[in-house]
């Protein structure tokens, strides 16, 4: 399997702001490849950098093969971005700025209808092709914005956080065409910050924080990554003072509390919960108890020392 | 660049009511400071209220002779203060003072009153040029036998036409200042538009590439502000008679080195303001600044010397002086051939400017 997209230690500052620390990253042809991360996690700063937009600091990139500054014209015919801000004019029809974009991207005149027409249905859009952008709702221009990005064709498309804002029948549309996308055997970096896009949609993922990646693999190979497998989530009337003794139980990998809310990552679930609910290791009274298997986002948790939330 | 450049004219062209008020607007603007500046012999005469306290033939004389220049009104001096004091409507008032003519006649000075309102300098200078008119008919009248040894032919060394009207004089200044204001404002709010649409992102990364994006983006402008001039002038030419001089290439190669240096000027205003905030007083302060400085506003003899020093240094003083050449002058393409070549140079190194100052702010290499 030939490498759609290398990057090699790639950094970028902004005056004493280092914002990409050095991100190393082989994506495959043909994949789904997710870059998960909080706001701020240097996301957006590295699909800018392999999209040609900006310049990395310090490092390499390679689109297919040409370098994103050295060969920079070559780079960009064999990818197309959507950014995370809707990009498109609204005193234009749908059609319009699929055509602008089409030709922006110089494909050839004889092929433009065609290609607008397949960037419609991949968006669902066809049937509002000839309304103003204006007058389209949120959903549907971010679809658009989509549609822009696949109009040339591109081998690799850069998706940088689609879904913000969209609502559930919109982003099932878009989540459609991405998958139609990986079935045509089109690269695909996405960004999110929706654990749940992450999971569902990529084949692999890199968790990134303070513009470094602090894991990489399928979904199997980051769940596989915690010690632990289950989580105990304990809600507590007040801020909890015994935290040591809970941390001190047999099969307790680690105890996070925030507020009232304690998480305790446990190889086993049940002798746990026996000895705090039963032994009274803890006086305070619990008001509610979770037990769920280890997600994405306990891995997340237990990598970055946060929460991603939406 | 093309693909740019149509969806830009057919962003322009789809908001109708912004080009039509692109057209419209200055044509409307220009005609009535024209028309309120006409001078074609109908403009309201100056009125110079006359006190006759004399009563006698040389102050009948002075009258008349006054009446040949000027709207007399024979008043008392009651109501001459009243025009010259509390309405304002005259300049100055004469008073012929009692005895005038019998001194006039005996040879002897007599003294003339002129009650006056400083604040009306212009009507005052205008006056007091009428009063040395009259003396030298009068002294004309006093010895008939006298003949008139000169008599002055005019002759045009600068073109053909001898006669300008106001239209001539104000519709090239009035003409090119809207299209400074049209363009400098278009361009720089055009790429500011792209921003706030969140299509620059897209368009940077575009295989095109940014240089090719912008220029096409001030073709389009080009095209607009370019259209906008030759319709002013057409306008100007069939409804006011207008000259637009003997050479159409003439005219058009001054009005492309015009728009294309002032759409440059855009561009770098663009580079300049980091918002579209900014953009706004950053575009006016630069039209009024060269529209001023350029002699658009006023002729060359009407302004300070140290502004008319400063003006070879603004490229809108050289489409003046083109435009003057083409419509007051009646002269051809080889007489504006350096204002040309001055106008176009100094938009070449302003597109230059103005491209780097805009990729600095916005291509974030």
């Amino acid at each position: 399997m030939s490498a759609a997209l290398v990057t090699k230690n790639l950094r970028r500052s902004y005056d004493e702001r280092e914002a990409v620390r050095g991100i190393s990253l082989e994506v495959n042809e043909g994949e789904i490849f997710g870059l998960l991360g909080p706001n701020g996690a240097g996301k957006t700063t590295t699909l800018s950098m392999i999209s040609t937009r900006i310049w990395p600091t310090s490092g390499d990139a390679w689109v297919f093969g040409k370098h994103v500054v050295r060969e920079v014209h070559a780079a960009r015919r064999l990818l197309n971005v959507a950014p995370q801000e809707e990009s498109l004019y609204p005193d234009l029809t749908g059609q319009e700025n699929l055509e602008f974009f089409a030709r922006l991207w110089d494909v050839p005149r004889a092929d433009r209808p065609a290609r607008v027409e397949e960037a419609l249905e991949a968006v669902e859009l066809s049937g509002r092709r000839n309304d103003f952008v204006r007058s389209y709702s949120g959903g549907m221009r971010r679809r658009l914005n989509l549609g822009c990005a696949l109009v040339s064709s591109p081998r690799l498309v850069l998706l940088d956080e689609p879904t913000v804002g969209v609502d559930p029948q919109s982003r099932v549309h878009i989540f459609q065409a991405v998958r139609k996308l990986r079935e045509q055997g089109v690269t695909i970096l996405y960004t999110t910050h929706y654990l749940q896009e992450a999971e569902d949609l990529c084949d692999r993922i890199a968790i990134i924080d303070e513009g470094q990646v602090v894991a990489l693999g399928t979904l199997a190979e980051l769940l596989n990554l915690s010690t632990a497998t289950e989580v105990i989530e304990l809600r507590f009337a007040e801020p909890l003072r015994e935290e040591a003794a809970l941390a001190g139980l047999a099969g307790v990998q680690r105890v996070e509390s925030s507020g009232s809310l304690v998480r305790l990552f446990v190889s086993h679930a049940e002798p746990v919960l026996a000895a705090v609910c039963g032994q009274g290791v803890v006086k305070q009274p619990i008001i509610q108890v979770r037990v769920t298997p280890v997600s994405l986002e306990t891995i997340f948790i237990e990598l970055t020392g946060k929460e991603l939330r939406d | 660049m093309v693909a740019v450049f149509w969806k830009d004219l057919r962003l322009i062209v789809r908001d109708r009511v912004a080009l039509i008020g692109a057209m419209v607007v200055p044509i409307l603007v220009i005609s009535l400071i024209a028309g309120a500046l006409l001078d074609n012999g109908d403009r309201t005469r100056l009125l110079l209220p006359v006190v006759d306290e004399d009563e006698g033939p040389v102050a009948t004389a002075f009258t008349k002779l006054l009446g040949e220049h000027a709207e007399v009104r024979t008043v008392s001096r009651s109501e001459a203060e009243r025009l010259v004091r509390d309405d304002n409507d005259a300049a100055a008032a004469l008073v012929f003072p009692i005895g005038l003519s019998r001194s006039y006649l005996q040879g002897q000075p007599g003294d003339i009153e002129l009650l006056t309102d400083p604040a009306q300098a212009y009507g005052l200078q205008a006056i007091r040029v009428l009063l040395l008119l009259m003396d030298q008919e009068a002294q004309a009248l006093a010895d008939p036998l006298s003949e008139n040894l000169i008599v002055v032919e005019k002759i045009s060394l600068t073109g053909s036409r001898r006669e300008v009207n106001s239209f001539d004089e104000n519709v090239p200044g009035f003409a090119l200042l809207f299209v400074l204001i049209v363009v400098i404002f278009g361009t720089s709010m055009a790429l500011h538009d792209e921003r706030d649409w969140g299509t620059l992102p897209r368009l940077l990364v575009a295989p095109a590439g940014f240089t090719w994006m912008v220029l096409g983006k001030l073709g389009a402008r080009f095209v607009l502000g370019l259209v906008q001039m030759l319709v002013l002038f057409v306008w100007a030419h069939w409804f006011f008679g207008v000259s637009l001089g003997p050479s159409p290439s003439a005219l058009l190669a001054l009005s492309a080195a015009m728009v294309f240096t002032t759409v440059s000027v855009g561009l770098v205003v663009a580079g300049l303001a980091r918002t579209r905030e900014q953009t706004q007083p950053l575009s006016l302060a630069v039209v009024m600044l060269v529209s001023l400085l350029g002699g658009l506003w006023f002729p060359p003899e009407f302004v300070p010397e140290w502004m008319r020093d400063v003006q070879p240094a603004i490229y809108t003083s050289w489409a003046m002086r083109g435009m003057n050449d083409l419509v007051l002058r009646d002269r051809g393409l080889e007489a504006i051939q350096g204002s040309v070549a001055v106008i176009f140079g100094y938009g070449l190194v302003t597109l230059v400017v103005g491209m780097r100052l805009f990729r600095a702010r916005h291509s974030a290499r």
